[in-house]
Parts: structure tokens; sequence; C-alpha cells
């Protein structure tokens, strides 16, 4: 059976696909540009990720099947942003940064953190993480996503997820609680 | 056994993701552990501090016409798209 699908779409059908397309992405452009700049630390290389995975999301809209689109989006947002960085790596670099980080990363789960931890150490210690626990955390604490929906951006099981966070909570902490002795002995 | 995974468990349970028989078999191990109980305080104050400060990055407001821009011409040229 020769149906209608199998013709070029016409312009008035490529118009309405951008029209639906950006009725759907425009509101998630927040969400993909935080995931892209907490990725790349990078104010360019986040906008230039997001205009990419944008195009790529028009252009691989016809694959899109309902559901969830800011985390299809973000999907889309997460692996250019990964392209991105090993383009510009040398390719050992991130393993190299995540190795040294899971070293030092051994918190003390006796310790308490202060009631009041400082924004500025915070966001640093964020920063520092290697790639695949920051992108764990942002997508847990900044957008909200459950472990299957990070699991699904990351294309990890839900275990991975689950001891992604919890490490990276772990080098937070050790991060956040050595300033603080830091603080107290200077 | 809650003490020694790590603490994926205690993580898992701070963020409601387990159901509902093993979130009591955590409540109960927490009544009697000072040390998972510690941990999962200094969870809720981490989480609480990320998500209470300023940290998720807004776009320029330039990004979004760019996009928009970029998108049209992708559409009028459609084998420019993914160079």
């Amino acid at each position: 059976v020769h149906g209608p699908a199998k013709r070029d779409p016409t312009p008035a059908q490529e118009r309405s696909k951008l029209v639906s397309f950006e009725v759907f992405a425009a509101p998630h452009m927040g969400a993909a540009y935080n995931l892209a700049r907490w990725l790349t630390r990078n104010n360019h290389d986040a906008e230039a990720v997001v205009q990419e995975a944008y195009l790529r999301a028009h252009r691989f809209y016809d694959t899109y099947r309902g559901g969830d689109f800011r985390a299809w989006l973000l999907t889309l947002v997460r692996n250019t942003c990964y392209t991105r960085l090993r383009q510009n790596r040398k390719p050992s670099a991130i393993l190299d940064e995540d190795m040294a980080e899971l070293d030092s990363a051994q918190s003390n789960p006796e310790a308490l953190l202060p009631r009041n931890i400082d924004a500025n150490l915070l966001r640093q210690a964020i920063e520092e993480l290697p790639l695949d626990f920051r992108e764990a955390i942002v997508l847990r604490e900044l957008e909200g996503l459950s472990y299957t929906g990070i699991a699904a951006i990351a294309g990890v099981p839900l275990g991975t997820v689950m001891s992604r966070l919890a490490r990276a909570r772990d080098c937070l902490q050790s991060k956040l609680a050595g300033e603080v002795r830091k603080g107290v002995l200077a | 056994m809650i003490c020694e995974d790590n603490g994926g468990l205690l993580h898992a349970y701070v963020d409601r993701e387990l159901d509902l028989v093993r979130s009591l078999e955590i409540e109960k191990h927490l009544q009697g552990c000072k040390r998972c109980r510690r941990a999962v305080q200094n969870q809720q104050a981490l989480a609480s501090a990320i998500r209470g400060s300023s940290f998720y990055f807004r776009p320029p407001r330039e990004l979004k016409p760019r996009v928009h821009a970029a998108l049209k011409i992708a559409k009028e040229h459609p084998w420019s798209m993914l160079a």
C-alpha cells in the first residue's frame, strides 16, 4: 500500500512541523541551557550546544513518539554536550579528571554539615564534580527528575544513577566539610 | 546492610524513590542508627542548599531568536543542518 506518508512533505506541512516543534520546544530552552551550561561549564559552549541540540531535535522531530518532551530534548542536549566535550579535549582528559575526583571522595558520615552551607563553595564543588556526577546532580536537584528519568537521559541503568548520586553527594559533602575544617583551623 | 551499601539506599530513601516496604525498613533502621541518621540529615541539608541557591543558569535573551533563526534556515536548507 502506497499511502501519502511516502511522499515528501509539502511546504505547508514543513511550516506546520516547525510551528508544532517550536510550540513544544520553546518552553524548555531554560532547562536545555541550564543542563548545557553545567555540563560544559562555559557560556559560549552552552549556547552553541543548545542551538545544535534544537536543530537536531527539529531534524529528528518525526522520531519523537510522545511522552516527556523535555526528557527527549534533554537527552539530545546531553549527547550534544558529550560530543562537543570529546571534540574539544584529549580523549583521556575526562576520564582522568573523574578518577582523580573519585580517589579523593571519601566523606566522613560522622561529620554533620553546617546548617548554612556557603553557596559559593557549594557551586564550586558542583562545578568540580566529574561530568557524569555533575549531570546526575543537575538533573536530580535542579530539574527534579526521577531516577528513571535520569537513567533514560544518561542511557544508564537505574542502579548506576543511584550510585552516581550517592557518590556525587559524598564528593560534595567531603569538599564542604573539608572547607569548614580549614576555616576552623585558620 | 543499609549502613554498608555506601549510602545508595539512604539516598534513594531521601529522594522518595523507594517503595513503601523498603522505606519502612529504612525508617526502622534509622531509629537505631545514629550514623545513618546523620547521613540522612546531611543529604537533606545538601539538597535544600542546592535547591535554595540560585544555581539555575538562565539563557541569555538573544539565544531564543538566534535558535529560531537557525531553525528557519535549516528548514529552508535542510542539507546544511547537521554540518
